[in-house]
């Protein structure tokens, strides 16, 4: 089932085969990200923005956008008859391309696009805290006007994402919130044969609507789940363990799910 | 065809869906916590929550607070002081009861009322502070550090953006000091830049206020003139000029 040197060669041939499709994702992610800056520094006080919070909202929003999107796209030679036969017949067993694939997407894309993140953001973060101390010196200047201004109170700086978490269980919602995403993005891409992320797109919206519904039903009651690892509200004592088994169990039957639709294309 | 991989997504969904409709609030509780104040003068909480203190004869000393899975509340003696120290959230009040034994509360934001009449009181705060209750000798001393920022004179024109909005906030933060209701022969209100309400002036004696330049008070209706003495605040060094709102 796994095999140590065969996952490698594995995982060779595709670094080998799709590096390149790889970069120019982080690379068009890296140009949208420079053009998006460029707009808001053109800007009279564009840099105003760029806080340690406006940093932080541009790179989880980035996150959890482009994450998904490339997780749609690890498997989209199966969308093809003539590519898919080839990728499943690659010299691996299907748990080894699911583990190469769940490396990839849920712990290699997060690091490479926090690397890519840094690219534009730190020269523009470095940018608009100097920008902002030359601001605040010339209203100085100007004298008691500057009472009113708000603005002093933000906080300039590279943003750095963990610095961003009040505590380990902000990451561990926030890393369990985006995995789960990204499952369902890859079995999206694998179960569905043709279109399959116009189709993903379809069920999510569905999904999304039958669950506004069903937090509707639930009223105010469903913010005991979603907020159990950030709130610290009393749970009755089967909540207290239900609750972080359903938290890890979500996605890692996503996964699994995923692990299955690839396998079940395998023997079709 | 791809039915283990429909049962197991259903399995997430069906798992996702319960945890959001099968939740009900666990019912509200507190957990007591019994005080020794055998020997303790001062009594201190360090708390983001408010402290909700009842100074009462008749009652036993006592400390409650909601419970949580993170809420940690820690109970300490350092010499003749009690130190109460508690992580609970800000929006969920601490309750403590005690026998009028101490002469002197050390607290963040604190609504305090007294049972019987008190000899003396002094509380010290960084907060805001809601007073009730009889007692012969009140002092309330505001130990706010937002007010470190304010500049000695309020129009002078400050050195730096940061100085200034930091001046700013000191004003748009200033905290209450409410003297609400009670009989109190003598009381002494310090404060740097908070706002002072004396609510019932009638039932008070003698009043000293040692006020900041960024402090203001206001008097209630009363049907004299209040026994009032205004007192530059050490810390700022220019003439007093307190004013009313």
């Amino acid at each position: 089932m796994f095999d140590l040197s065969r996952f490698l060669r594995l995982a060779r041939a595709q670094w080998a085969e799709y590096r390149r499709t790889y970069a120019w994702f982080l690379g068009i992610g890296i140009i949208v990200h420079f053009v998006l800056l460029l707009v808001l520094l053109s800007g009279n006080r564009g840099y105003t923005l760029l806080t340690v919070d406006g940093q932080a909202a541009f790179y989880f929003v980035g996150l959890f956008l482009t994450a998904p999107l490339f997780a749609a796209r690890y498997f989209q030679a199966m969308a093809r008859r003539e590519s898919a036969g080839l990728l499943l017949m690659r010299p691996a067993s299907k748990f080894e391309k699911w583990l190469l694939a769940m490396a990839v997407v849920a712990v290699l894309y997060p690091v490479a696009y926090s690397l890519a993140f840094y690219v534009c953001n730190a020269p523009a973060a470095l940018y608009a805290e100097s920008a902002a101390a030359f601001d605040a010196a010339m209203r100085a200047k100007e004298g008691a006007a500057a009472r009113a201004d708000s603005m002093a109170w933000e906080t300039y700086g590279l943003f750095l994402p963990w610095s961003e978490f009040e505590s380990w269980r902000s990451a561990v919602a926030l890393a369990l919130v985006l995995t789960s995403l990204q499952a369902f993005a890859v079995l999206g891409s694998l179960y569905f044969r043709s279109f399959p992320a116009v189709k993903t797109v379809v069920v999510a919206f569905v999904l999304m609507l039958f669950l506004m519904l069903v937090e509707t039903i639930g009223g105010g009651q469903t913010a005991l789940f979603k907020g159990y690892w950030t709130h610290s509200r009393e749970l009755v004592a089967w909540q207290q363990w239900f609750f972080p088994v359903a938290w890890f169990a979500i996605p890692a039957l996503l996964w699994l799910a995923s692990l299955f639709a690839l396998g079940e294309r395998e023997v079709a | 065809m791809m039915r283990r991989t429909r049962l197991t997504f259903l399995a997430a969904l069906g798992l996702y869906v319960a945890a959001l409709l099968l939740p009900r609030d666990a019912p509200e509780t507190t957990a007591t916590v019994p005080l020794d104040m055998t020997g303790i003068d001062e009594l201190e909480v360090v708390s983001d929550s408010s402290v909700n203190v009842r100074l009462d004869a008749a009652s036993a000393n006592w400390l409650d607070y909601p419970p949580g899975k993170d809420h940690h509340v820690t109970v300490t003696r350092e010499g003749r002081r009690l130190r109460i120290v508690s992580d609970v959230p800000g929006y969920r009040p601490l309750d403590i009861s005690i026998r009028p034994t101490v002469g002197k509360l050390v607290v963040r934001d604190a609504s305090i009322v007294a049972g019987p009449v008190l000899e003396a009181m002094v509380v010290e705060t960084t907060g805001a502070i809601e007073w009730r209750g009889s007692v012969t000798d009140l002092t309330v001393v505001d130990l706010n550090p937002w007010y470190d920022h304010a500049a000695a004179d309020p129009a002078a024109v400050p050195a730096n953006g940061a100085e200034a909005a930091a001046a700013a906030a000191a004003d748009a933060f200033a905290a209450r000091l409410d003297i609400e209701s009670g009989r109190i022969q003598n009381l002494s209100v310090t404060t740097r830049g908070s706002v002072v309400t004396l609510a019932d002036p009638d039932t008070l004696g003698r009043i000293t206020l040692t006020l900041g330049q960024r402090a203001r008070y206001s008097i209630g209706s009363a049907s004299r003139i209040p026994d009032i003495t205004l007192l530059p605040h050490p810390a700022d060094a220019q003439a007093p000029e307190a004013k009313q709102p």
